[in-house]
């Protein structure tokens, strides 16, 4: 069983939409090979690959009023009506769990972006909170080290 | 006092779209049209590139068929270098197409049409997508699951990543196939044939419960247009052009790229930026025809793999000619993803598939090229002209989804007439009217998607704008 997966998920020609890639960026040296990955949108294959996993944290932009903020949350599987261009990572972790009997740990570290806009970089609050998401992540999966800043 | 309902946007297909259907004073369907409402221009945004930027621009047009692209444009390429590429890359070009077909496939039959097929066209929509059928029968949802992450895992094999791989050159491919790479796409392909077999079984089960569906969605006689082999083959990536018609019968045959426009012109409709492609000799719209699975079907002679040729020969049972209801596009994918598979597996254990020549070079001999291939929702084409510097100067690309407008529009207005009644809305009128797009799975903007619904409404409107109606769902 892989014993830890990140996921960072986003359009990284939609400013900080992309931060996740980022985040998976400055962690991919510290983690073991095959265990961080950037990817444009959770679909329905990832519930496969995190149910073999023991730990999971997803990392994504999030909208809201205070840009470069970093939060922390818990999840749980929680069937929704999905969209078309969206499958959420409570989603992935319901499919996990209703069609290979099992889910991982799992929380997701999101940054709030100011910029959505057709930008192929960070602006800089949230390329500033890159560095704080990554120790968050490495915090929840239990490694106690440091990404360069 | 005449009405108009307009659905939009269209849910559960690639791209964005919207349906508008117009009653009469006496409440039936007098017309109903499917408009695609982007713009994309990337035949502008190319001019003055140079060539061999194209397979990696172009395939940006679409991330759930990015290979597709690859394919046709490094085809187009191949033709400008006028080089003829090495055997070794041709046939691992073709396993990436039949993995890109196979992937795809299975994302239109299980996440996006499967839910209308287990659940029922009547469903509530709150469970009618891929958590309702993970909950109703999960090895279904399963199968659908493991099956597009192979198709994806022998693209990541062959190509580097899963979604715009870069590993389709002009003249080839920039690198061979390693032998572990090989063996373990081969490794899998025992239950990848063992799943499709097994939704094939379901799918035969269950769909004489759509009568009515299979009855009235797009089922009308067309021209049917595809690639077939010399030996008049299933082909996804050489091969001729074959239009048949209703009954099967030849219309026109051995038609090369370069050829295709003294066969097809396209007419624009005032209402959408989808060009509608007809059949020239018999004019717009009598020349209406379609392509994709269903039309690969109907009009090869044989499949030319053995588990796929003795499902082809059940499905060809279905009627006397061609098959004509464009609900049994989900039945003509599931035979060819079992194509997919065999063919992989023979195309993989051909003797010098590890060749490590895999590629030609030249500079540009050409300055006109063509490339044709079939991608998953049908015939794609690209048609490059260069100047002597090898600077593009003009593009023009036929998209799969494009030949099947003429038919999706008919279709709708098919549909229509035969659920739709103007009193009252209610989603099982609704979601048949976009089930019907969905058989032919339209691949319209095209990013990248995933499955579900999207945010839509339909309303129901007077003549003078007054809302006499409202259906929404997932609008927040």
């Amino acid at each position: 069983m892989t014993e830890m997966l990140v996921i960072g998920y986003g359009n990284l020609l939609r400013g900080d939409d992309g931060v996740g890639h980022h985040v998976v960026a400055a962690l991919e040296s510290l983690l073991p090979e095959g265990s961080a990955f950037a990817i444009h949108q959770l679909t329905p294959e990832w519930s496969e690959t995190i149910s073999h996993a023991r730990n999971v944290v997803f990392v994504d932009a999030a909208v809201g009023d205070s840009p470069g903020e970093v939060r922390c949350l818990r999840l749980v599987p929680r069937v929704y009506q999905p969209g078309s261009h969206e499958l959420t990572a409570e989603g992935v972790l319901s499919m996990s769990a209703d069609l290979f009997g099992r889910y991982p740990n799992a929380h997701i570290v999101t940054i709030t972006g100011k910029s959505f806009e057709l930008s192929d970089s960070l602006t800089t609050p949230v390329a500033a909170s890159v560095p704080v998401a990554a120790r968050i992540v490495l915090e929840l999966l239990g490694e106690n080290k440091a990404p360069e800043r | 006092m005449s009405k108009t309902i307009i659905i939009d946007p269209v849910t559960r297909i690639e791209g964005h779209s919207k349906i508008t259907i117009h009653l009469d004073d006496a409440g039936r369907v007098s017309d109903a049209r499917f408009h695609v409402t982007q713009f994309r221009g990337f035949e502008k945004l190319v001019e003055g590139r140079p060539f061999h930027e194209m397979p990696s621009l172009t395939a940006r047009v679409c991330g759930i068929c990015p290979v597709s692209h690859l394919i046709a444009s490094a085809k187009a390429c191949d033709a400008l270098l006028a080089v003829k590429i090495p055997e070794a890359a041709t046939n691992l070009r073709q396993v990436l197409n039949l993995a890109q077909i196979l992937q795809s496939h299975a994302l239109s039959f299980f996440h996006l049409s499967s839910p209308d097929l287990v659940l029922g066209m009547d469903a509530a929509p709150q469970t009618r997508n891929l958590f309702g059928v993970a909950a109703d029968k999960p090895d279904l949802a399963r199968d659908g699951i493991w099956l597009r992450q192979y198709g994806q895992e022998i693209i990541a094999h062959l190509a580097g990543k899963r979604i715009h791989p870069a590993w389709v050159v002009p003249g080839g491919v920039s690198a061979p196939l390693t032998a572990d790479r090989r063996d373990i796409i081969l490794a899998k392909v025992p239950e990848a044939i063992q799943r499709i077999r097994r939704t094939l079984d379901w799918y035969k089960e269950v769909f004489g419960h759509f009568d009515a569906e299979i009855r009235t969605f797009a089922n009308f006689p067309s021209l049917f247009l595809g690639l077939v082999s010399e030996q008049g083959e299933l082909e996804m990536y050489d091969g001729k052009l074959r239009f048949v018609d209703a009954t099967g019968r030849i219309v026109a045959d051995g038609i090369e790229a370069h050829q295709f426009g003294d066969y097809v012109e396209e007419a624009v409709e005032p209402d959408s930026y989808l060009k509608s492609p007809y059949y020239k000799s018999m004019g717009y719209p009598d020349g209406i025809y379609r392509v994709g699975p269903l039309a690969r079907l109907n009009l090869i002679d044989r499949v030319g793999t053995p588990m796929a040729e003795g499902e082809w020969a059940e499905f060809r049972m279905l009627e006397r000619g061609a098959a004509l209801s464009s609900f049994q596009y989900h039945y003509a994918r599931l035979i060819e993803m079992l194509y997919c598979v065999e063919k992989i597996d023979k195309l993989l254990n051909w003797h010098d598939i590890l060749s490590e020549h895999v590629r030609a070079t030249a500079d540009p001999n050409s300055l006109e090229g063509y490339g044709v291939s079939e991608a998953p929702r049908g015939t794609l084409m690209h048609h490059y002209k260069i100047d002597r510097k090898g600077l593009m100067q003009w593009a023009n690309l036929i998209i799969a989804t494009g030949h099947n407008s003429l038919a999706m529009n008919k279709g709708v207005y098919q549909v229509a007439r035969y659920f739709v009644h103007g009193e009252k809305i209610d989603e099982g009128m609704l979601n048949r009217v976009e089930a019907v797009i969905r058989t032919f799975d339209p691949c319209l903007s095209c990013s990248t998607h995933a499955f579900g619904q999207m945010p839509m409404s339909i309303q129901l409107l007077s003549p003078d704008g007054e809302l006499l109606d409202e259906l929404k769902r997932g609008v927040r």
